[in-house]
């Protein structure tokens, strides 16, 4: 055993593959296992695999060093050669921790949700496929492999939303966060091609090391712009998985999946993946001050954009939806600031808190047999004692209004860093830009502490508007999903006191940890500002609190006064667009969904119908032939097929003659 | 050149132009019995052709082969099958027959046209080199396709670049193989036939 | 002739002799044991054909030139060949009890399959122009009857005389155009046409050469069915039973894009004006577009792999434009892979279509296809797992071939084509995935009764889905079997 410990180098193959053995053993004889034995085997491999996580962890804090193991070449094609090898250094070793934990106690949780639901094996064998992937991401050493892992969650998360295809929504829910996704794709695909074009390989290490290797190649690349292109692409990608502006969208669809789903893919670990990215080329990606720009701005709009729009929906889920959007924001802000380890500190401290908010909503809306409109609850706080504390502290955290409570902690680190940063081109440049932004983040704090208690006033605390049998059948649910909630809860309070900063007393040691994959000598160390950092915290906390209290009074006592702001003018106006989104979706049917299936019949009817066959027979016809046409898909008629196959070889002839005709 | 050579080419010319002829009316004839006589006219040019290309062989093959055989077993299913004429007609509009003509027409020109218009503007004797290349001489090529060499038109020329393989000359020409592919060829067309033929009774077990 | 001829043509014959044996089957042995013996037969015959050419490609050390250069046995020749084999092994495989339900003999079902193998196998090896088209016509005609096979579908008999026709036709412009390569250069061999084209005495004749060289070019393009020529490829793919469909849109097409290459390897040098780089860089591009947008509108299943078999061939041009723009040392293992995939891929999903089809009805359209994750459980999942591959999804080897055909056009600096490509793999995902989602679609309040299936298109989906995995994880063994 102490060998296995001292040893664990050699099988972290084991971290990813155990969930994988649990998909598969509960993918194929699943079905015919009693339910007992499909909850221990979905469970336990992913704790087995958090056990191996921990103990890697603590070997790499142990050693300071990565965990390496290269099991060989994978594949190699013209000049290509791709190798399979694991790694956990300082950044994967929490990731995968995170992942595992979270990922486990989720998996616990599940147990209770999914109670009574036919396919049950079938849904633990998803999540257990779902967090291989991620682990296979966020442990490959190398881009094609982080890309499978990549895509991978994307198919889980497809699957697991359209869980219950019991209707055509889900399915669609699901198809359309899987087409986003892959929009998000095609940008990372090319960037690491366009990767390998360049440096020559896929492996992460050995980017880096090319970095150094040629620094006058490097920078023509970085003069030549091609290093904007990659990371900008690279940055499509982020986009996608991550649900930033523009593709956000899916995520809020993405909510028609079961809870725990929601909690672990949504909130905690996949839509992450993006920000992990950028932290695992942050070499790359500080090289281009162009893109690092662009994130920042993406990243700043989205998060206020996607605040705007949570405090006014009713779907319980959907303002968790649009918070997890806009604290994406806020990492994405942090990472382009060269704020790496920051961003890695709300990301962790983020998937406590929000997976315990959305596994709390999962018991609100059990409790409520499904019914997940806030303006149906209220009164809650009596019947749901755990659930209400644990979601109170959850809130706490996310909007960072209490002192020393983990989302405190990593949201002024972020708000912190953004103030001070010093950066700007073309039209920005001269700007006091981090002020800018910071102003944006601190915006967005503001929306997030009002509908944080937005939500637990309609819920918990207002009179409620339940019947009154429904509400007195109102009761806890099981044990487990109790016993998470309260772990959960404990991790979002005490969860971010690895990261105290040394202003608050702490000596950060989650920074210096993490310092040693994002370069120590780099100019965002811990540096002391006078008062600033001070001031900037009292600033947000005491605002933030102000809001919240605000909030919980305005929806907790069901004051009179949002419903009347929102009945006319402005307010309406404001209201309205808030609560529809400002449209967006209509606006992407309307210009992608229905433009493209609009070209495809277009190209159809022209191609076929006008200008093969409405040209032979002649305008005059043309309306009988789209009439025919609506019942025939192409014309049929083996005369056009010929007279279109010498128009083709006419047109080629032509070409050919024009081409050559001054020889 | 002499006046043979002129000779040649007027004749060329003459019977090229009865067989596009003869082409045609096998489409254009509204009479099946017509286009089938037509299209056995057709060949008999074809086959002059052939004569003047130094294969007598090959032309008197075409005559007795597809004028003879093939086209009185053509004109006999056709008598027996007694098709109407009005099945044939085309059901489109006139300006679909004229847009199609005017398609096709371009294209017959066009081709003519770009070879013309790429083939240097004098070539004052075939170059031998270049068409006759491959036969090994003039008189081979002359006797390409002569009763005489039955075997070697077959066959085609033994293959003297192949070392390893030269010294057995039975089977090693280029078209053997093409040969025996067609044979292959006419066994899977004898098999559609054969599917095609059988009739609908017994289609139906 | 000596040991090494007959073993460069040692598949024909076992092709021709297994072909003529399942022919004579009929007369001699009756009905009900006539159908097990032909098929057991043919299959064997496959097997040993697969088993000759892997040797082959095994011991094969240099280039055999057979018949005075009539044939060449060369890597990438037998290399295409045993995609194809491994796709008429398939299809075979598939067609067991299933023919009697097309055609009543099926005898005379699989002699055609295996001689239009045999044409296959002789085109990608052909070296000159006689036999190529001898060849060609071999398959074509077989191909032909094929479609039009089931009698009693009026839709058959139709889309077999349309590929009739059209097949004719293009053919048409084939010969003229091999008349004029031939008129031009006086040879019949492909290197030796290449030496007259390249050569300074031939100089006044190279134009016409080329356009002859074109008009060879639309006969290949019709045959893959790539854009300008590919009105048939929807109708002829939905009316023929889809068996034949599985085998059109597989093991025909390989055999078009083998000899295709083979033309393009030795001939694009000798256009100087660069005109068949750029007609095809054209044809790639409108290829991929045009296919992958009009599956997008369709609501029969065969019509749609039929627009996305398109949307594919657009994909392999990519590939083989990439291989192009490096002659020196061109690179066409993405071609190979990506057929070989591709052959896997569609063979498997018309396994399930057929194996999926009731009481003598095709499956035709989405509704008939809906809640077939339910009503057999493994069906369903192969199905999806094969579509997912078509769309490229990772760790399908669909993903594997996408990736190195993108990876080597961006390493050949097309970026712009590699842009548009993967940009419309994007829009396929859509139409891929309304499939997918259908399977599992249920209808409220309604129970699906199970049902089974034959052994054949379980074994033949199993095959398929076991390799198209393996190869999604493990392309490099792809890459060692086809180097």
């Amino acid at each position: 055993m102490i060998h296995f410990i001292d040893n664990i180098e050699n099988y972290i193959y084991l971290i990813p593959l155990l969930p994988l053995i649990g998909f598969v053993i509960n993918g194929l004889i699943g079905k015919n296992l009693p339910r007992g034995i499909v909850y221990f085997i979905g469970c336990i491999s992913i704790f087995a695999s958090f056990v191996l996580s921990a103990l890697a962890l603590w070997k790499v804090i142990d050693t300071g060093n990565a965990l390496e193991i290269a099991y060989g070449s994978w594949f190699h094609s013209g000049g290509l050669n791709v190798s399979i090898g694991l790694k956990v250094d300082q950044l994967s070793a929490v990731m995968i921790n995170i992942v595992s934990g979270v990922g486990f106690l989720i998996h616990f949780y599940s147990i209770g949700y999914m109670k009574g639901d036919e396919g049950i094996y079938k849904f633990f064998a998803y999540l257990n496929l779902f967090c291989f992937a991620m682990l296979v991401l966020v442990m490959g050493d190398n881009l094609l492999l982080l890309f499978l892992g990549w895509e991978g969650v994307g198919l889980c998360s497809y699957l697991l939303i359209g869980f219950w295809y019991k209707n055509k929504d889900y399915a669609d829910a699901g198809k359309k966060a899987f087409i986003v996704n892959r929009i998000g794709d095609f940008g990372f695909l090319i960037g690491i091609f366009l990767i390998f074009q360049y440096f020559g390989t896929l492996n992460i290490a050995g980017i880096q090391e090319f970095l150094v290797k040629h620094p006058g190649e490097v920078k023509l690349l970085i003069e030549g712009g091609v290093i904007t292109i990659i990371t900008l692409l690279l940055f499509v990608g982020a986009t996608g998985k991550s649900a930033q502006i523009p593709l956000y969208v899916w995520l809020p669809d993405a909510m028609a999946g079961p809870t725990p789903v929601s909690a672990l893919i949504h909130a905690a670990t996949m839509v992450t993946a993006g920000v992990y990215m950028i932290g695992r080329l942050h070499f790359l990606f500080s090289l281009s001050e162009v893109t690092m720009l662009i994130i920042l701005i993406v990243g700043a709009v989205t998060a206020l954009y996607s605040g705007t729009i949570a405090i006014t929906q009713k779907d319980i889920k959907k303002v968790l939806a649009y918070s997890t959007i806009s604290q994406l924001g806020y990492m994405f802000m942090a990472m382009s600031v060269g704020a790496f380890s920051v961003g890695i500190f709300h990301l962790m401290t983020h998937a406590f808190f929000k997976a315990l908010l959305f596994l709390s909503a999962g018991s609100v809306i059990i409790a409520c047999h499904h019914e997940q409109d806030m303006t149906k609850m209220g009164g809650l706080s009596k019947r749901l004692p755990v659930t209400h504390i644990a979601m109170f502290i959850g809130m706490l955290a996310l909007s960072g209004t209490v002192p020393y409570i983990s989302g405190f902690l990593s949201k002024d680190l972020i708000l912190e860093k953004v103030f001070l940063f010093e950066g700007g081109l073309g039209v920005l440049s001269g700007l006091p830009v981090g002020k800018i932004f910071w102003g944006v983040g601190l915006i967005t704090a503001l929306f997030t502490a009002f509908y944080s208690f937005r939500l637990m006033g309609m819920t918990f605390w207002a009179k409620t508007r339940m019947k009154d049998e429904d509400y007195h059948h109102v009761k806890e649910p099981s044990k487990a999903m109790s016993t998470v909630l309260i772990l959960l809860a404990v991790l979002s309070i005490v969860g971010g006191w690895v990261g105290i900063p040394e202003i608050l007393g702490g000596n950060n040691p989650f920074h210096s940890f993490l310092s040693k994959v994002f370069d120590p000598t780099s100019a965002h160390g811990e540096v002391h500002h006078g008062n600033t950092p001070y001031i900037l915290m009292g600033v947000s906390t005491s605002l933030g609190i102000i809001l919240a209290i605000i909030a919980a009074f305005m929806y907790g006592k069901n004051w009179s006064f949002p419903e009347r702001f929102t009945q006319k003018g402005i307010g309406k106006l404001l209201h309205r667009l808030s609560y529809n989104k400002y449209y967006i979706d209509e606006l992407y049917e309307v210009l992608f969904v229905k433009t493209i299936m609009k070209g495809s019949r277009l190209l159809w009817k022209w191609v076929d119908a006008f200008i093969i066959d409405g040209l032979v027979n002649g305008t005059g016809r043309l309306a009988q032939l789209i009439a025919k046409l609506g019942q025939n898909v192409q014309t049929g008629n083996v005369n056009t097929y010929a007279l279109s196959i010498v128009l083709g070889v006419m047109a080629l002839l032509t070409w050919f003659m024009i081409a050559t005709y001054n020889n | 050149m002499t006046d043979p050579v002129v000779l040649t080419d007027v004749l060329f010319l003459l019977f090229s132009v009865t067989a596009i002829v003869f082409s045609l009316l096998v489409v254009v004839m509204k009479n099946p019995i017509h286009s089938s006589i037509s299209l056995v006219l057709s060949f008999l040019p074809i086959a002059a052709i052939y004569v003047l290309f130094h294969a007598p062989f090959v032309a008197v093959i075409q005559i007795l082969v597809y004028a003879g055989a093939i086209m009185v077993l053509f004109t006999f299913v056709i008598m027996m099958v007694d098709l109407s004429e009005k099945e044939y007609t085309l059901h489109k509009g006139k300006i679909y027959k004229l847009l199609s003509f005017l398609i096709m027409g371009g294209f017959l020109l066009m081709v003519p046209y770009m070879v013309t218009r790429f083939l240097p503007e004098t070539i004052s004797e075939p170059k031998e080199s270049v068409v006759l290349s491959h036969f090994t001489s003039k008189k081979e090529a002359h006797e390409f396709g002569s009763t005489k060499n039955i075997g070697k038109l077959i066959f085609g020329k033994p293959v003297i670049n192949d070392p390893v393989q030269a010294n057995d000359n039975t089977l090693k020409s280029m078209q053997i193989v093409s040969f025996e592919l067609a044979s292959i060829l006419i066994m899977v067309a004898i098999v559609g036939a054969m599917i095609l033929a059988r009739t609908r009774k017994k289609e139906e077990r | 002739m000596n040991i090494t001829t007959l073993n460069g043509i040692l598949p024909i014959l076992i092709l021709t002799g297994v072909g003529l044996l399942v022919l004579l089957v009929e007369a001699f042995i009756e009905r009900d044991r006539e159908r097990r013996f032909a098929f057991i037969l043919s299959l064997a015959g496959i097997i040993a054909t697969l088993v000759s050419l892997f040797s082959q490609l095994v011991h094969h050390d240099a280039d055999l030139l057979l018949f005075g250069g009539a044939l060449i046995v060369d890597h990438t020749g037998l290399a295409f060949s045993i995609i194809i084999c491994l796709g008429a092994l398939l299809v075979l495989i598939l067609s067991h009890r299933h023919v009697t339900r097309i055609h009543r003999n099926a005898g005379e079902f699989y002699s055609l399959i295996l001689f239009a193998t045999l044409g296959m196998h002789a085109l990608t090896i052909s070296n000159d122009m006689m036999t190529f088209f001898v060849s060609l016509e071999v398959m074509s005609v077989a191909v032909y009857i094929l479609a039009g096979v089931n009698r009693k579908s009026l839709k058959s008999n139709e889309s077999a005389l349309k590929y009739l026709i059209l097949g004719a036709f293009s053919t048409a412009f084939l010969l003229l155009g091999i008349a004029f390569v031939y008129g031009a250069t006086g040879q019949m061999g492909f290197m030796e046409i290449k030496e007259a084209l390249l050569s300074e005495a031939n100089a006044p004749f190279q134009s016409v050469g080329i356009l002859g060289l074109i008009l060879i070019m639309v006969g290949f393009i019709f045959k893959i069915g790539a854009f300008p020529f590919q009105q048939w490829v929807p109708d002829v793919y939905e009316g023929a039973p889809s068996i034949v469909t599985a085998f059109m849109a597989t093991c025909v097409k390989t055999a078009a894009f083998a000899i295709l290459l083979r033309g393009l390897f030795t001939f694009f040098q000798a256009d100087e004006s660069g005109f068949l780089m750029s007609a095809l860089t054209v044809i790639t591009v409108l290829t991929m577009i045009f296919g992958n947008f009009m599956a997008l509108i369709q609501s029969n299943i065969k019509r749609l792999i039929a627009y996305s078999g398109i949307a594919h061939t657009g994909y392999i041009l990519l590939a083989i434009l990439a291989a192009l723009s490096d002659p020196a040392k061109p690179d066409i293992t993405p071609i190979l892979f990506y057929l070989l995939v591709y052959t896997l891929m569609t063979v498997g999903a018309f396994a399930v279509l057929i194996g999926a089809s009731r009481g003598g009805e095709e499956v035709e359209t989405f509704e008939d296809i809906r809640g077939l994750g339910y009503k057999h459980k493994l069906l369903g999942l192969f199905m999806a797992f094969f579509f997912f591959s078509l769309a490229g999804i990772p760790s399908t080897a669909g993903f594997m071939g996408k990736f190195f055909i993108f990876k080597a056009a961006i390493s050949k600096e097309l970026y712009a084509l590699a842009v548009i490509g993967i940009l419309t793999a994007v829009v396929s995902v859509y139409y891929y995935l309304k499939i997918v989602v259908y399977l599992y679609l249920k209808e409220e309040n309604r129970r699906y009764e199970k049902y089974s299936i034959q052994w054949n298109y379980l074994l033949a989906s199993f095959l398929t889905f076991l390799l198209v995995l393996f190869l999604g994880i493990f392309p490099q063994f792809g890459f060692k079997l086809l180097k």
